[in-house]
């Protein structure tokens, strides 16, 4: 018994040696309620906090929502330090009401050029995403964020980017903001040499026959993270 | 290694036997420029006394330099590395310093605590903070934090203003992935920042581990730059405002210089701008001051390019604002800001430059502006009238001025306000060379301005000034509460106009069927939101810059700073017209209102809209003129401006204040403390300390007397 104890007691040792802790995180906890780095687009509409014991740090990010058949895309922006990141994390919860809302996010780097991250798939359910990527072509498959719970989304960097670019037009589309980059052929996302990352684009994305257009609808983030 | 010293480019001393040199009494700068990976990264310099610093936040590869002021004098051997974001660590750079001159005086301590150890952390995310508590407010020169085992590799140094209720980050002290300096002493320096507490707080813990300090030591001293006898939130946020916005000295600059803006998240104050409309801004901001920003300014200013029939350009490299169109009120701007620089510097060589643009000195090139306005834009019949077509205030027009969302033009008040105080800036250079004749000439036309100003921009059915009347006659009118704030804060209104004006803004007075009327036009708290009408009222009189500014998204009234926002700076204005025509006690109470807002996050936001527009408000960033508004307590409550015969001293004292100072005011070379005191029967100066009755106009003389005056000086 003594010795399973050790044993036991040496594998927690070595597993909480082992848990990488995130370089840059926000659990939202400032006291001075302070907003910095992040910003709301589209159908996300405004930021605000929720105080709540049960979540990280005691608060979360609320974001008011309201989905448009013009505005199937709501947009989170998080901007932080120049990082060479290589795994971001992310926990949500879309209300009850929220039916097919899909999840996926564009990196920004400080060269001005744009990676998709794969969205949020639960493993099984899949579908496409409803959003049009930039050439209207390329279709992900993704998983609806299941209602009134919460998900976290976990992606790796390069493993889970979903490659494409788009040179930044004059009048381009709005779906198409996260897209622009400073017009570089090709992405480097070599492990020698890769652009710092300088922000996130976490997209919320309901299809074009969505029953939620209209509706006020409230998402939480608890939890942002860079590895 | 020394070649590498040299190779980065910066002047710094050298001597044979040491990298640097330095005195005891002035700091050594050690340049730095590394870059890892392209991430951000903050340096760590092991002084080699004893004392470890670790630098601001900045951009991989910046070029820019540490100082240090050695206690004691030897050669001291340094090191430093660059520590990035996700814990990249650069190789240590040695460096040799030697320092010579007396020991120097030993920093008075304020407060002190002993060692401390946290509890083990549950969660990384788990903040454990050691604090320190003062007995009151205090100018916080240098935090000493003794190294230990367990000390914290992610953290930073927090203050408060009302002992802990609040915390505010220095932002300059922002650290992660610290080495350990076990035995060291961790310093940190506050620049001066008023406080009654501060703290270290961990921003990352490892979960089963404690952190633990050796204890704190924090030197300042009870006299605040800004200080008077009513020691609480208000004082200490003047203060505060002034080292966040004003020298924005503790503010993280991403590249070197502190006019350089940082990027979200580290959204922050900045000094300056170098362009024309934001100049003479950048001049009442510094001239006061021994900052290297006014050094930038003058430099700037020396060869600032005007075209030949005396039009001043937006910028040095443009003579359109934004590579857009021409803004005409730069003329006034560039006479108040260089006369008020000059009048306040003594800065005769600047003035007798030849400039390398114009040929002109800059005595003459501001005669010059001043022509440029009084002939081609016709001041002399007494309104500026714009003949530029691309500037008519039309459908067809372009914007006017730094309100750029808007086609002022023509005849815009904003710009004749700014008229009518170069007026008085110019008489004022003039008297101040005995040309009393041209002064006098300018007085009379300012009589006349104003006269002409209150016929052609008043509107009696609202009750307040217009902004704009375009080339067809019309009169435009958004409620454009920063045109009304500039105008009373000149004293261009009538009195009677100016209550009825203040009544509007304060909400006793309903415009109806407006966008923002009674409370809600102080929504924001800090400011006034910038017009009560909405532009998308007329959607043709907004600059939409190409199609790039669409009223009913980004532009949406109350989501955008000129649209229903607001901009801080205004309410520098906003408190003079209060001043001016409501007296000490109306102005205290908007900046108690400002105060409170200041406390709860010190006006650090940047809320967004709904197209991720961040330009609700215009407080931090590209709003360097958000240092204005401290800069009330100096040319408002004290009093102090620059005139033609000195230093004119005309104090507003609330009634609850027994007296007020500032503790370090140049004026023409010199430094100067300067106390208006109740308690004071006539004024005096002895050794730079000047003291002035609370009541009355003095003004300190170029023989270093003080005059007092029964009345207002003739050019005010």
């Amino acid at each position: 018994m003594k010795h399973f104890l050790f044993i036991y007691a040496l594998l927690g040792w070595v597993s909480v040696q082992a848990v990488e802790l995130p370089v840059w995180f926000d659990t939202f906890e400032s006291q001075q309620k302070s907003l910095a780095g992040w910003q709301s687009f589209r159908a996300l509409y405004r930021l605000e906090f929720e105080e709540d014991g049960s979540f990280t740090g005691g608060r979360a990010l609320k974001a008011k929502v309201r989905f448009l058949p013009d505005q199937r895309e709501g947009i989170l922006i998080w901007r932080f330090p120049d990082v060479q990141m290589h795994r971001f994390r992310l926990r949500v919860k879309v209300p009850q009401e929220a039916r097919e809302v899909y999840l996926r996010m564009v990196t920004n780097d400080t060269k001005g050029d744009a990676a998709f991250f794969k969205p949020w798939t639960s493993g099984d359910a899949l579908t496409d995403l409803p959003l049009d990527t930039a050439d209207g072509q390329k279709i992900q498959s993704a998983s609806p964020l299941p209602a009134g719970e919460w998900v976290t989304y976990d992606v790796t960097m390069p493993d889970d980017v979903f490659f494409e670019q788009k040179k930044q037009k004059a009048n381009h589309p709005v779906e198409e903001f996260a897209l622009m980059n400073a017009g570089r052929d090709s992405l480097n996302l070599s492990a020698e040499s890769r652009p710092a990352t300088e922000a996130f684009f976490i997209s919320f994305v309901v299809p074009d026959d969505s029953p939620l257009f209209g509706k006020d609808l409230e998402f939480l983030v608890d939890l942002a993270e860079i590895y | 290694m020394r070649g590498w010293l040299f190779l980065t480019g910066l002047a710094v001393a050298c001597s044979l036997s040491a990298d640097f040199t330095a005195t005891t009494a002035s700091p050594v700068q050690v340049p730095y420029a590394q870059d890892l990976d392209e991430e951000m990264l903050y340096y760590v310099f092991d002084w080699g006394d004893g004392t470890v610093a670790p630098s601001s936040i900045k951009r991989s590869g910046i070029h820019g330099a540490m100082e240090h002021t050695y206690a004691g004098p030897g050669t001291y051997e340094g090191r430093f590395c660059a520590v990035s974001i996700s814990g990249r660590q650069s190789e240590w750079t040695p460096f040799a310093v030697e320092v010579t001159g007396p020991p120097g005086e030993a920093r008075p301590v304020i407060g002190s605590r002993g060692a401390w150890t946290s509890e083990p952390a549950e969660n990384y995310w788990d903040a454990p903070a050691c604090e320190l508590k003062l007995d009151g407010l205090y100018a916080l020169d240098q935090l000493t934090v003794k190294g230990s085992e367990g000390f914290p590799t992610h953290f930073r140094i927090e203050y408060s203003i009302n002992g802990g209720k609040t915390w505010y980050k220095l932002n300059t002290a922002q650290c992660f992935f610290f080495p350990g300096f076990e035995g060291r002493d961790v310093i940190f320096q506050f620049s001066g920042v008023a406080a009654d507490a501060v703290r270290l707080i961990a921003t990352r813990s490892t979960p089963g581990e404690t952190i633990a300090i050796g204890g704190m030591t924090l030197a300042g001293e009870k006299e605040l730059l800004f200080d008077c006898s009513a020691r609480g939130s208000v004082i200490a946020a003047l203060n505060n405002l002034w080292y966040a916005y004003g020298s924005a000295v503790n503010e993280v600059h991403l590249d070197y210089v502190s006019s350089g803006q940082s990027k979200r998240p580290f959204e922050c104050g900045v000094s300056y701008m170098g362009n024309a409309e934001w100049m003479a801004w950048d001049a009442l901001e510094f001239s006061w001051t021994d900052a290297k920003e006014l050094g930038e300014l003058r430099a700037k200013w020396l060869d600032y390019p005007l075209d030949d029939d005396g039009y001043v350009w937006a910028c040095p490299g443009d003579p359109r604002h934004l590579f857009h169109n021409r803004h005409y009120v730069n003329n006034a701007c560039y006479i108040n800001g260089m006369v008020h620089y000059c009048l306040q510097t003594g800065d005769e060589a600047f003035l007798q430059h030849v400039c390398a643009v114009t040929g002109k000195t800059n005595l003459e090139k501001l005669r010059l502006a001043m022509r440029y306005q009084l002939e081609n834009l016709g001041g002399a019949n007494g309104v500026l009238t714009i003949t530029d077509p691309e500037v008519q205030g039309l459908a067809s027009s372009k914007s006017g001025n730094y309100w750029d969302y808007f086609k002022f033009g023509h005849q815009a008040a904003y710009d004749n306000a700014e008229f009518y105080r170069s007026l008085f800036s110019m008489a004022r250079l003039e008297r101040h060379f005995g040309n009393e004749a041209r002064a006098a000439e300018y007085d009379a036309l300012a009589v006349k301005v104003k006269e002409t100003f209150n016929e052609l921009f008043w509107n009696e059915q609202t009750g307040r000034y217009i902004g704009w009347i375009d080339a067809d006659g019309l009169k435009r009118d958004f409620g454009f509460t920063f045109v009304n704030q500039h105008i009373l804060a000149c004293g261009l209104a009538e009195k009677n106009r100016a209550r009825r004006v203040l009544d509007w803004l304060d909400g006793k007075r309903i415009v109806k069927g407006e966008a923002s009327t009674g409370e809600d036009i102080y929504h924001f708290g800090l400011g006034a939101r910038a017009n009560t009408v909405d532009m998308a009222t007329a959607p043709e009189l907004v600059e939409t810059w190409g199609g790039a500014l669409d009223p009913d998204e980004e532009g949406t009234y109350g989501l955008s700073m000129q649209n229903g926002g607001a901009i801080f700076y205004t309410s520098y204005y906003d408190l003079h017209s209060r001043l001016n025509y409501a007296g000490i006690e109306n102005a205290m109470k908007r900046l108690a209102g400002i105060v409170d807002e200041f406390e709860k996050d010190e006006l650090r936001r940047v809320p967004s809209n709904h197209v991720g527009h961040t330009l609700i408000v215009g407080v931090l960033l590209c709003f360097p003129e958000s240092g204005l508004v401290p800069m009330f307590y100096v040319d408002g409550i004290l009093g102090v401006e620059p005139a033609a015969n000195g230093l004119r001293i005309a104090p507003s004292l609330p009634a609850d204040w027994d007296w007020a100072s500032v503790k370090k005011y140049r004026f023409r070379g010199k430094d100067y403390s300067i106390r208006v005191d109740r308690t004071a029967k006539e004024p005096r100066i002895v050794a730079g300390k000047i003291t002035v009755p609370a009541d009355g106009e003095f003004v300190l003389t170029a023989k270093e007397t003080i005059e007092s005056f029964n009345k207002m000086m003739p050019t005010e």
